[in-house]
């Protein structure tokens, strides 16, 4: 939990950047108008190259059908980065091959070393544009945010693409145009002089001229005919700017008459906001000979102003000077209404994810969390109420655990849904969403006067899943259509969600693990502690009580032994003494119950253990040896439970050697500073050794037939709150070293 | 103190048990013979005299039950177990191996004393039973090898012509052993042989069909 709001910064960060990135993408456009495709596939690659710190990026354009296919490539920084373009398109060729679906795929680095995590990414539909594939030798590649750039570059490509493919007609249009009309022109001149040569034959003459403009008017026909067959709008205008021909489209669309467009007619189409500057743009381009391109809000007859773009080029005549222009008409309303809609759901989708990010990274109930991330979809995704409900543990029902907007309230009516019944209930058992922008009329919701009385128009509901486990159900209704952009951001909410309350499940099972191995923790050292503080008061309180028996017999007896009931009475008073020591000395181990941050000394609390197994070990048979450095630096730590760190260890390793008969029973420990910020210590036992020198500290892992197997893990909790290391290592057949460090006092 | 005044061994590794122990023992008259090891104790040449051992469960080189079934096999002394903390199963252990008590610490001196003089009790008896049994032993020695033949009939019932026939010699000779076997022996009756057999384990011949 303590690394949670570096995480949080981290991804926020993340996002920022991503958000940077995007502007940029669709900024490129607008450097794009004009340009070749060529030209529009490099900057899209350097950029991406940049943005996504790519190792490799590589763009295929079908330009156009039985041409070859264009190729390109980008490497970042690699030994190969010379490779050709189609080389590499060669190496990426089962990639092109393969279904997109399946990416991201892994192959071998063609550049460099290692593997290429690739992510193919169509441009146009179906790609029928071409191909950018994104390869990057980082592992986590495509992440989620990357995946969003990749799309939105090749959208913006696409469109980028298609745009110069519809400039790149127009061209050719326009240049087909010039030839017919220069063919034409010198079919007049031609004409002209034929006229002049053969003057005197008038009547061949006339006939001559009659047939000329019999071809010139052929040639117009099937000019015209060229225009209002292209799907495009088109028109023309005369070298001063007046437009003298507007095709059927432009005429369909606008729905004025060839009359009304013509001259400046075709501005009265053009919103007024827009007029001005389109007229300026255009006055511009008929002064200076330059290109036209402008856009503008444009009247479609029957349904008002949209979007359009409108290029025009001149044509010129031999000397330069510009005889007519020729230009399109491109409607780009659509394609911007979807870019702000993309834009807008982009923006929501990133605020309710990090809302959703930060309120799991943040707060601590589950209600709390899921509270919080309704307020989040109810803020940004237009929704009157957003509910959350989650699966009871018998997987029976949904228990509803957070409501924002509307209703608030978590108790009611729809607090707990069978899963199956209602909508919500079915939702959970079909794990499919459910989406409406028509409540009346749809027979999957049932409360239609409440909806009706509400004004609530839309429902969206989503399961929660974890693979294919559900987890709950995430529902809001919505006073507002629901757009196709809000369904995707409620499902990757009801994703994040899904995977938010999986996280906390296994925190809150590993939360519940930890308090029963701290319960058990308790109850097994007190156990073992209580064993052996019995025994070691036991020995001198038997004595005393024997001896105070045998004193009372020696003055009973005639005569009474005074010398020996004395002994006895002496006896008496210093084991009285030595059983205090003891009692003294378990009470300094006890003293402390709260956990404290003392400097202690490692040695110290080894002997203090030591003293107490010390009985033990004598009678296993077990020869203790220490080697503990004097004057190590203290560590800092709470005494008893590094002594029951310590008393579990050496308890452990005496009881270890209890089967051992064919070699001394040997207990080492030492201490050792080994570096100026950590104490090492280790404990040795001569006993059969491990199998498995991790799995012993799970809890419940035991080899002994008595003990409940808790006294390792305690260990290990015990180090890890002291933030050191334990560890076990064994030989084969010679027994077993435990060792643990712990961090010098800073 | 005479070598017939009862003897108590005490074997535990805590000296001021030991101490205590012996200071009791000493206090109603017995003699006491401490020890800090099972390995102390099995080395010390013990006193021909009635005697009980008093013995830690919980001992180095050793615990006190491994000691007990060490000692079952040679002449030992009723033991009177003492332990610091100690589990039914191993008291349970130790009484059914013949222990005579099973005592925690702090124990009571009456219960101790009490458990000491039986076992010393019993030790008498068992120790007369030895001597007794010893001596039999030593007049069986006695007997040649063809009186060792015959007891056996003897002490089945037979007719001195039934063994005859049986061994093949005569009637008289056969008498003859049968007066040597009641000398040697020290049988006053036939009734007593019989018994002195039998405790020497010697079952009587089976009667020829």
């Amino acid at each position: 939990m303590g690394d949670q709001p570096e995480d949080v910064a981290g991804e926020i960060k993340g996002l920022q950047r991503c958000i940077n990135d995007l502007i940029s993408l669709f900024a490129l456009p607008a450097m794009w108008s004009g340009g070749e495709p060529s030209q529009i596939v490099h900057t899209l690659l350097d950029a991406l190259l940049r943005m996504l710190q790519l190792d490799l990026v590589y763009a295929r354009l079908q330009d156009s059908p039985g041409q070859a296919p264009m190729e390109m490539v980008r490497l970042a920084q690699s030994p190969r980065r010379t490779a050709q373009a189609h080389e590499i398109g060669k190496v990426l060729k089962h990639v092109l091959e393969a279904d997109p679906q399946e990416s991201p795929a892994l192959m071998p680095n063609p550049v460099g070393d290692g593997d290429l995590s690739i992510m193919p990414m169509e441009l146009g539909l179906q790609g029928d544009v071409g191909v950018i594939i994104a390869g990057s030798v980082r592992a986590d590649f495509p992440r989620q945010t990357e995946k969003l750039i990749l799309r939105v570059a090749a959208n913006q490509a696409s469109i980028g693409l298609q745009g110069a493919r519809l400039l790149s007609e127009q061209r050719r249009v326009a240049s087909e145009l010039d030839r017919r009309v220069a063919q034409r022109t010198a079919e007049l001149a031609a004409a002209n002089d034929e006229l002049r040569k053969e003057i005197a034959d008038r009547k061949h003459a006339e006939e001559d001229l009659r047939s000329s403009e019999e071809k010139h008017r052929t040639s117009e026909r099937s000019l015209r005919e060229l225009t209002e067959t292209i799907p495009q709008m088109l028109w023309s205008a005369e070298e001063d700017g007046t437009v003298n021909y507007c095709n059927q489209r432009t005429l369909d669309y606008t729905g004025l008459s060839a009359e009304e467009v013509r001259d400046a007619g075709w501005l009265t189409a053009v919103h007024s906001g827009d007029m001005a500057m389109a007229t300026r743009a255009w006055s511009g381009s008929v002064t200076s000979g330059e290109a036209f391109q402008c856009e503008f809000r444009f009247r479609r007859a029957p349904d008002g102003y949209r979007w359009c773009i409108s290029n025009a080029v001149p044509l010129r005549d031999p000397e330069g000077k510009v005889i007519r222009w020729f230009g399109t008409i491109v409607d780009l309303h659509d394609w911007r209404e979807a870019q702000r809609a993309l834009h807008a759901i982009q923006t929501r989708q990133v605020a309710v994810r990090a809302d959703v990010s930060l309120a799991f990274g943040q707060k601590e109930s589950l209600e709390a969390i899921l509270q919080e991330c309704m307020e989040s979809i109810v803020r940004h995704l237009d929704a009157a109420f957003a509910r959350v409900w989650t699966l009871s543990h018998d997987a029976r029902m949904l228990e509803l655990r957070a409501s924002a907007g509307l209703y608030t309230h978590l108790h009611g009516a729809h607090s707990r849904i069978p899963v199956g019944q209602f909508k919500i209930g079915k939702i959970a058992l079909e794990q499919k969403h459910v989406l409406t922008n028509d409540i009346i009329n749809d027979p999957r919701i049932s409360d239609k006067t409440w909806a009706e009385t509400e004004g609530m128009s839309s429902f969206a509901g989503y399961p929660l899943l974890v693979g294919t486990r559900t987890l709950g159900v995430l529902a809001m209704f919505s006073r507002k259509p629901l757009t196709a952009g809000t369904a995707e951001a409620l499902a990757s909410t009801a994703d994040l969600i899904a995977h938010g309350i999986e996280r906390k499940n296994m925190e809150e099972a590993l939360r519940t693990n930890q308090e029963r191995l701290s319960r058990a923790m308790q109850t097994a050292t007190v156990g073992e502690f209580a064993a052996a503080i019995a025994h070691e008061i036991n020995q001198p309180l038997a004595a005393v009580v024997t001896n105070g028996q045998a004193c009372l017999r020696w003055l009973a007896a005639e005569p009474p032994g005074i010398a020996r009931a004395q002994d006895a009475a002496e006896r008496i008073v210093r084991d009285g003494k030595e059983t205090a020591e003891v009692v003294r000395r378990i009470r300094a181990l006890f003293k402390q119950t709260a956990v404290e941050r003392i400097e202690l000394d490692v040695n110290e609390v080894i002997g203090d253990v030591l003293e107490l197994l010390s009985g033990q070990a004598a009678r296993r048979r077990v020869a203790v040896e220490t080697d503990l450095v004097p004057d190590l630096a203290p560590v800092v730590g709470d005494r008893v439970q590094l002594q029951q760190l310590v008393f579990n260890l050496l308890l452990n390793a005496i009881e270890a050697m209890d089967a051992v008969a064919d070699r001394p029973r040997q207990l080492s420990i030492c201490s050792r500073q080994p570096s100026q910020e950590t104490i090492l210590v280790e404990i040795r036992d001569t006993g059969t050794g491990l199998e498995d020198p991790e799995g012993i500290f799970d809890a419940f892992f035991t080899t002994k037939e008595s003990g409940m197997g808790m006294g390792l893990a305690i260990c290990r909790s015990i180090i890890n709150a002291h933030r050191g290391r334990l560890w076990a290592a064994s030989g084969e057949g010679a027994g077993t070293t435990f060792s643990f460090t712990l961090p010098v006092r800073a | 103190m005479d070598s017939d005044c009862p003897v108590v061994f005490v074997v535990d590794d805590d000296h001021r048990v030991r101490e205590a122990l012996s200071g009791l023992i000493c206090s109603v008259g017995l003699r006491a013979e401490v020890f800090g090891s099972a390995a102390e104790f099995l080395e010390f040449k013990r006193p021909d005299a009635p005697a009980c051992l008093i013995l830690d469960l919980q001992l180095p080189g050793g615990s006190g039950l491994e000691l007990q079934q060490q000692l079952l096999a040679g002449d030992t002394p009723p033991i009177v177990f003492i332990t610091g903390h100690g589990d039914i199963p191993s008291s349970v252990r130790a009484i059914k191996a013949g222990a005579i008590e099973f005592l925690s610490k702090p124990f009571d001196d009456q219960e101790l004393l009490r458990a000491i003089h039986i076992a010393i009790d019993q030790d008498r008896i068992a120790r007369q039973r030895r001597s007794e049994l010893a001596e039999l032993r030593k007049r069986y020695t006695l007997l040649t090898p063809r009186e060792r033949e015959v007891l056996p009939f003897v002490v089945a019932g037979f007719a001195n012509k039934e063994t005859a026939a049986d061994l093949g010699t005569s009637e008289i000779t056969i008498g003859v052993h049968r007066g040597q076997i009641m000398r040697k022996m020290d049988a006053g009756s036939l009734a007593e042989l019989v018994r002195m057999a039998d405790r020497l384990g010697i079952p009587p011949s089976a009667r020829p069909d």
